[in-house]
C-alpha cells in the first residue's frame, strides 16, 4: 500500500482519486508576524462502508453525527514511511456517494490547536497560588528564580513611596515558568537545537509577566460570610466511541475525539442575595450566579462522578471564559478550594466536558458548591488575571522576541534561533544528489518596507522608546512598515528613585487626588501584561503592609523590574541582524528536487541545504505539493554568508542601521 | 396508541442493496421529529404535513453490512470442515424508532430486521421461500449449478433460524445431515483436493448432473442439480453473485496477457561536460498492468445466465493455485473485469463468452 491515511488512529479506505499532494512548511521566512504557518492539504477518500462508519454515517441524510464539527486527528504514511504524524484533519463536505472532501493541517499546528482559544489564565497555577498577600509572603518571594513560577519584582506600580507599602506591589509570572507551563498542560516537550541556547539563556530565564491588573485593598476583619449553597445530583449522555459491529464489522473499537459539553443546573439550598439565577425549565437551563458585591470570595466545589469511564473536565466560567478547569481521568473526586476577586456583575457557570468513552453510559455528577465572601485577607489566585492574553500569542510573541523558528517532531518542538541557523553554517546538508532543475527566483519577498518598524505597546500611546526598525535597500518598496507588534507593554521610567535607582512605572493602580492635590482615591485599573526584566541588586528598603502597618526594613538582593536587554534596538542586533541582511537583496528561488518519503520523513528545517549545481547554501522554505515517484517544487531562500556590516550602537532614538 | 408502521419492505431477508424505505407516524399526538437509531447510529427526521416520517434505510444497510468489503475470508483448515457460518453476508439490524410530538412527549418502539448483501433487479422474480434459499444466480425452487472438481467450490444458503437438514443426492440415494445456523451458511462441496475427505466424503457426487434435494422437517426447500464435471486446467474465478453469495467458473487455460508499461517521472541529469557525461537523463522508473483475455467454453443457457453476472460483481478473484489442492487465502487474488459491453445471445443453446481481466498491478523497481 503506497499511501496509508489514519483518521483518528483508523485506516481509512482510499481510491486512485485520493491524491494527497503534501506541501510542507513550518516557517514562512520571510513573514516574520506569521511566520509560524501551517499548510492546508485537501484531499478526497471515497465513502465506502469503512469510511462511512468512521466518520459516524457522515453523509447520510438525517445522520447527526458530530464529526465534520469536531477535529480529528491524522497520520499518512508512504510506503510505510511517516509523511504526516499527528496533523489534524477536517471534513469540509461530502459529495454524496462519491468523496469525503478532507483538509488536513501539518507541521507546527498541532500545539496551536490545543491553545487555540486559550487564555493564559487557563493554565494550573494551583502550585503557586499565594494565598494571603502580606509581608510574609512578600518577603519569601524576593529570592525566586522562575521555577517558583512568580516574584515580587519592585517597581512603581501606581502608588510607591520611600517606604514601599507591598500591598501596592504585585507578583509577576516568570515568562519560562508560563512557557513551560504551556508546552506541558498541551503535552509536549520542546529542545533548542542550535548552539547557543536561548531557553538557557539569563534573559528568559529573568523575564517576568507582570499581573494584568492590581488587587483590591479594602479587606475587613469580618469572618467569612456563606452567600451560597447550592448541589445537584444529575446525568448526562456522552456520545460512545463505539463503532456498532455488525456481523463481519472488520473495525476495532476506537476514541474518536469529541466531547459533549453540559451546563449544571443547581439546586438552592441558601441564597441570601438571590444570586443564583434560573429559569423554571430545568431540563433546558443552566445556573448563573452573578455576584452583587465586589470582593474576595472563596469556592468550595465537591464533586463526586461516577458510572462513567473516560475523562473530562469541570470548568468554572466567568463571564464567558473559563476560570478553574478541573480535569479527571482516573480519580473521579474533585474536592477543591478557590480563592478569587469577583466583581459586581460577574457571572459564573459550572461546565462538564465528558469525552467520548469506550462503554456507552451516562454520566452521573454529585456537586456540592459553596460560596462565601470573604474579606479577611487580599488572596491572589493567578487564574483571575491574564484572562486576555491567549496562550497562543505567548507562544508567538516568546518566538518572535527571540527570533525563533521551529518544528515539530512527534511530541518534541525543535527551536533554533534564526542568528544560529544562519550563521552556523557547519549545519548543512547536502542536497546536490536530489536536485533536478532550477525553474524561477522571485524578488519581492514578504511585506516589508525599506524601513521595518518592531514596536511594543505602551502605557503612554505616544511613547517609542523601545520600538526600532532595520533597513532594506530597496528603493521599490514602501518607505515603511510596522511587520511586529508585541502583545505586552514596554514599561517607561517613572519618577520615583530607590536606592537611587530609577524604578519601572507598572501603572496597575491610578490615584484620584481632590482639588488640593490630596489623595481621594487609589483604584485598581487593569492593563496589558509589562514585560520586565528582573534585575537583582544588594541593598535596603523600608517596607509596610498598609498604609499605617509597621515600617521594618530589608536589607539583601532587591529584585527591581527592569526591562535591560528588552528593546527593540537589542532584538534586532542581537537576533534579527542575520535575518534582515538576507532581506536585503534577498531571492526566492523554486526549484525542482526529486524527494523520497525518507527525505520527507526526515525533513528538517532546520538544517541549511548545499546545491552544488547552483553553488549556493539555501534555507529550505517549502516544499510544494510532495507525491511519491515525481519530481517536488521547493521553494529556496538563498543564503549569503553573515556580514555585519553594522553595529549597535546604543542609542534608541537612532534606528539601528544595517 | 402506538407508533404505526405504513410501509416497509417485504419478504425477508431484505435486499442491502435495493431501497430499504419505512414510512411510519402515531395516534398518540401530533409527531414533530423522530429519531431512528439503527445499530446505535442516530438519525433525525422531520414529519411531513400529515404526520408520517419516510426513512430509507439503504445506505446505512449498505455500511453496516459491509465492513469487509466484499471479501471472502473463509478458508478450509480442515476438509472434515465444509460448512461454515459465513457472518459477512448477514446481518440483524435492531432499529428503534423514537417519535417526538408537539406536547414534548415521546412514544418508542424497537424491532429487528434481517438482512443479506443481494440486490434485485426491476421485474425480477423473487424467490418466495424465506426459511431456507441458495443464494445464487436464478435460483429458486431448483437451482442449476457447476461444480469442477478439483477446484475449490461451496454454495451459499441462508437459513432464516438454526435447523437441521437433510440434503440427499437423488441419483444414489444417499443423504446428509447437516445442521445450519441463522445466517448464510458456505457450504464447501470441495476445497480443491480429490481425495475425498470433505463434503463428498458423506455425500459422493458423480460426473454429470447429481439432483440434490435439501430439506428440513420433511419439507423440501428447494432442489440442487449439480453439474460435476471432470477435472482440467483453466482459469477459476470466483466472483460474488447479485443474491448474496459466491459462485464459480472455470475458464478455459488458453488466454491471452497483454502489459502495458509507462514512464513515471523522468529527471535531468545534465550536470557533466559532455565528455564526461553518460547522458543527460534518467528516468525515475516504470509503472505497469497486466491484462487477461479469457475465453468460457462452450456454456449452457443457466451457465450463460451464471456467467452474465461476472461484469457486475463487486468482488471477482482468479485462482491462481494448482489443479486438485487444498486452496489458501492467498490463492484467490483479486481481478477486476475489464468494463465494456457484454452480449448474449439466446438463439444458441450453447454459446461461448469472452472476458477480460484485469490483473493485479505490477511491481516494478523505481527510485
Amino acid at each position: 500500500m503506497s499511501l496509508e491515511i489514519y483518521i483518528n488512529g483508523l485506516e481509512v479506505e482510499t481510491n486512485e482519486d485520493t491524491k494527497l499532494a503534501e506541501t510542507k512548511q513550518v516557517n514562512d521566512f520571510f513573514e516574520i508576524k506569521d511566520r509560524q504557518t501551517s499548510r492546508t492539504n485537501s484531499f478526497t477518500i471515497p465513502p465506502t462502508p469503512r469510511n462511512t462508519a468512521i466518520f459516524e454515517m457522515l453523509g447520510i441524510v438525517g445522520s447527526t453525527t458530530l464529526f465534520p464539527y469536531r477535529i480529528a486527528r491524522i497520520d499518512v504514511k508512504r510506503h510505510g514511511i511517516t509523511t504526516i504524524e499527528n496533523g489534524r484533519a477536517i471534513i469540509k463536505e461530502t459529495e454524496y456517494g462519491k468523496a469525503y472532501n478532507i483538509h488536513s493541517y501539518d507541521g507546527i499546528i498541532d500545539l496551536y490547536g490545543f491553545i487555540e482559544n486559550k487564555k493564559l489564565s487557563e493554565l494550573d497555577f494551583s502550585d503557586i497560588t499565594v494565598q494571603e498577600i502580606n509581608q510574609d509572603s512578600w518577603l519569601a518571594s524576593l529570592n525566586n528564580t522562575w521555577q517558583d513560577g512568580f516574584i515580587f519584582a519592585l517597581a512603581d506600580y501606581g502608588n510607591i513611596e520611600d517606604v514601599v507599602e507591598i500591598n501596592y506591589q504585585v507578583p509577576s509570572l516568570f515568562v519560562k515558568y508560563l512557557w513551560n507551563k504551556i508546552f506541558s498542560e498541551a503535552g509536549y516537550t520542546f529542545e533548542y537545537v542550535g548552539e547557543n541556547n536561548v531557553f538557557e539563556s539569563p534573559e528568559f530565564q529573568e523575564s517576568i509577566l507582570s499581573i494584568t491588573e492590581g488587587y483590591s485593598n479594602e479587606t475587613d476583619e469580618e469572618p467569612e460570610v456563606l452567600k451560597l449553597d447550592l448541589s445537584k445530583s444529575g446525568s448526562f449522555t456522552p456520545p460512545e466511541t463505539t463503532i456498532p459491529r455488525g456481523s463481519g464489522n472488520l473495525l476495532n473499537d476506537s476514541t474518536i475525539s469529541s466531547s459533549t459539553i453540559h451546563y449544571i443546573r443547581f439546586n438552592e439550598h441558601q441564597d441570601p442575595d438571590n444570586l443564583h439565577i434560573t429559569s423554571t425549565s430545568e431540563t433546558y437551563n443552566r445556573s448563573r450566579i452573578r455576584i452583587k458585591e465586589s470582593g474576595y470570595y472563596k469556592l468550595e466545589v465537591l464533586c463526586q462522578i461516577s458510572s462513567y469511564n473516560s475523562s473530562g473536565s469541570l470548568t468554572i466560567e466567568r463571564n464567558g471564559t473559563n476560570l478553574f478547569l478541573n480535569s479527571w481521568s482516573s480519580s473521579k473526586t474533585i474536592d477543591q478550594v478557590k480563592y478569587i476577586y469577583l466583581k459586581e456583575n460577574d457571572e459564573l457557570f459550572f461546565r462538564f466536558t465528558a469525552n467520548y468513552q469506550d462503554q456507552y453510559s451516562s454520566l452521573n455528577y454529585d456537586i456540592a458548591f459553596m460560596m462565601y465572601l470573604d474579606n479577611s485577607a487580599i488572596v491572589l489566585n493567578f487564574n483571575q488575571y491574564y484572562t486576555e492574553v491567549g496562550q497562543k500569542d505567548f507562544i508567538k510573541d516568546v518566538i518572535h522576541h527571540y527570533g525563533l523558528m521551529f518544528q515539530r517532531k512527534g511530541k518534541v518542538y525543535q527551536f533554533i534561533s534564526i542568528e544560529d541557523l544562519l550563521t552556523n553554517q557547519g549545519n548543512q546538508e547536502d542536497w546536490s544528489s536530489k536536485f533536478d532543475s532550477a525553474i524561477s527566483e522571485e524578488y519581492r519577498i514578504g511585506n516589508y518596507g525599506q524601513k521595518n518598524l518592531l514596536k511594543y505597546t505602551y502605557e503612554d500611546e505616544a511613547d517609542n522608546f523601545a520600538d526600532a526598525s532595520f533597513r532594506i535597500d530597496d528603493l521599490t518598496l514602501n518607505p515603511e512598515q510596522d511587520i511586529l507588534t508585541r502583545a505586552f507593554k514596554a514599561p517607561a521610567y517613572s519618577t520615583k528613585r530607590l536606592n537611587n535607582r530609577l524604578l519601572r512605572a507598572v501603572p496597575l493602580w491610578e490615584k484620584s487626588v481632590d482639588d488640593l492635590g490630596n489623595v481621594k482615591e487609589i483604584r485598581p485599573k487593569k492593563s496589558k501584561p509589562f514585560l520586565m526584566r528582573l534585575e537583582r541588586s544588594a541593598g535596603s528598603i523600608s517596607y509596610k503592609f498598609y498604609e499605617d502597618g509597621e515600617v521594618q526594613d530589608f536589607t539583601g538582593d532587591i529584585p527591581y523590574g527592569g526591562f535591560t536587554g528588552l528593546d527593540h534596538n537589542n532584538i534586532i542586533a542581537n537576533r534579527y541582524s542575520a535575518f534582515a541582511n538576507l532581506l536585503d537583496k534577498g531571492k526566492k528561488i523554486k526549484v525542482r528536487l526529486y524527494l523520497t518519503e525518507l527525505d520527507i520523513y526526515a525533513l528538517n528545517f532546520l538544517r541549511l541545504k548545499y546545491i552544488k549545481q547552483l553553488g549556493q547554501l539555501f534555507y529550505l522554505n517549502k516544499v510544494e505539493n510532495f507525491q511519491n515517484k515525481k519530481r517536488t517544487t521547493c521553494e529556496l531562500i538563498q543564503v549569503r554568508r553573515f556580514i555585519n556590516r553594522g553595529e549597535y550602537n546604543g542609542d534608541y532614538n537612532s534606528d539601528y542601521n544595517i | 396508541m402506538a407508533i404505526q408502521i405504513t410501509n416497509q419492505p417485504t419478504n425477508p431477508p431484505y435486499p442491502a442493496y435495493n431501497n430499504s424505505i419505512i414510512e411510519f407516524t402515531s395516534d398518540a399526538g401530533t409527531p414533530i421529529t423522530a429519531d431512528i437509531i439503527v445499530n446505535g447510529y442516530t438519525f433525525e427526521q422531520s414529519a411531513d404535513a400529515d404526520g408520517i416520517f419516510h426513512f430509507n434505510l439503504k445506505r446505512i444497510i449498505e455500511v453496516l453490512i459491509n465492513q469487509n468489503n466484499f471479501s471472502d475470508h473463509i478458508a478450509i483448515d480442515n476438509p472434515a470442515d465444509f460448512l461454515f457460518l459465513d457472518q459477512t453476508l448477514f446481518l440483524d439490524v435492531e432499529i428503534e424508532i423514537i417519535i417526538s410530538f408537539a406536547d414534548d412527549s415521546q412514544e418508542s418502539q424497537t424491532f429487528t430486521w434481517p438482512y443479506i448483501k443481494s440486490v434485485i433487479q426491476e421485474g425480477e422474480k423473487q424467490f418466495n421461500n424465506s426459511q431456507l434459499k441458495l443464494l445464487a444466480p436464478y435460483a429458486n425452487d431448483i437451482c442449476h449449478l457447476t461444480y469442477f472438481e478439483g477446484y475449490p467450490f461451496d454454495i451459499s444458503i441462508y437459513s432464516d433460524i438454526a435447523r437441521l437438514i437433510t440434503i440427499t443426492n437423488l441419483r444414489t440415494g444417499l443423504a446428509t445431515d447437516l445442521n445450519l445456523l441463522k445466517g448464510v451458511n458456505r457450504l464447501f462441496i470441495s476445497n480443491g483436493e480429490n481425495d475425498n475427505l470433505g463434503f463428498e466424503s458423506q455425500l459422493p457426487l458423480y460426473l454429470g448432473i447429481n439432483e440434490l434435494e435439501f430439506k428440513a422437517n420433511d419439507q423440501i426447500y428447494f432442489t440442487l442439480l449439480l453439474n460435476k464435471r471432470s477435472p482440467e486446467c483453466g482459469n477459476l474465478l470466483k466472483f460474488f453473485n447479485r443474491q448474496g453469495g459466491w459462485s464459480y467458473w472455470n475458464f478455459m487455460d488458453l488466454h491471452v496477457e497483454k502489459t502495458k508499461a509507462d514512464t513515471i517521472d523522468r529527471l535531468n541529469s545534465d550536470f557533466n561536460n559532455v565528455d564526461k557525461s553518460r547522458g543527460n537523463f534518467a528516468i525515475t522508473g516504470k509503472e505497469a498492468e497486466k491484462s487477461r483475455s479469457l475465453l468460457s467454453g462452450l456454456v449452457q443457457d443457466h451457465e450463460k445466465k451464471l456467467i452474465s453476472q461476472l461484469p457486475t460483481s463487486p468482488k471477482v478473484y482468479l485462482y491462481t493455485n494448482e489443479l486438485a489442492s487444498p486452496f489458501e487465502l492467498n490463492d484467490f487474488i483479486e481481478v477486476e473485469v475489464d468494463g465494456g459491453t457484454f452480449s448474449t445471445s439466446n438463439k444458441h443453446q450453447q454459446s461461448v463468452f469472452n472476458l477480460t481481466i484485469n490483473l493485479p498491478k505490477i511491481y516494478t523497481q523505481t527510485l
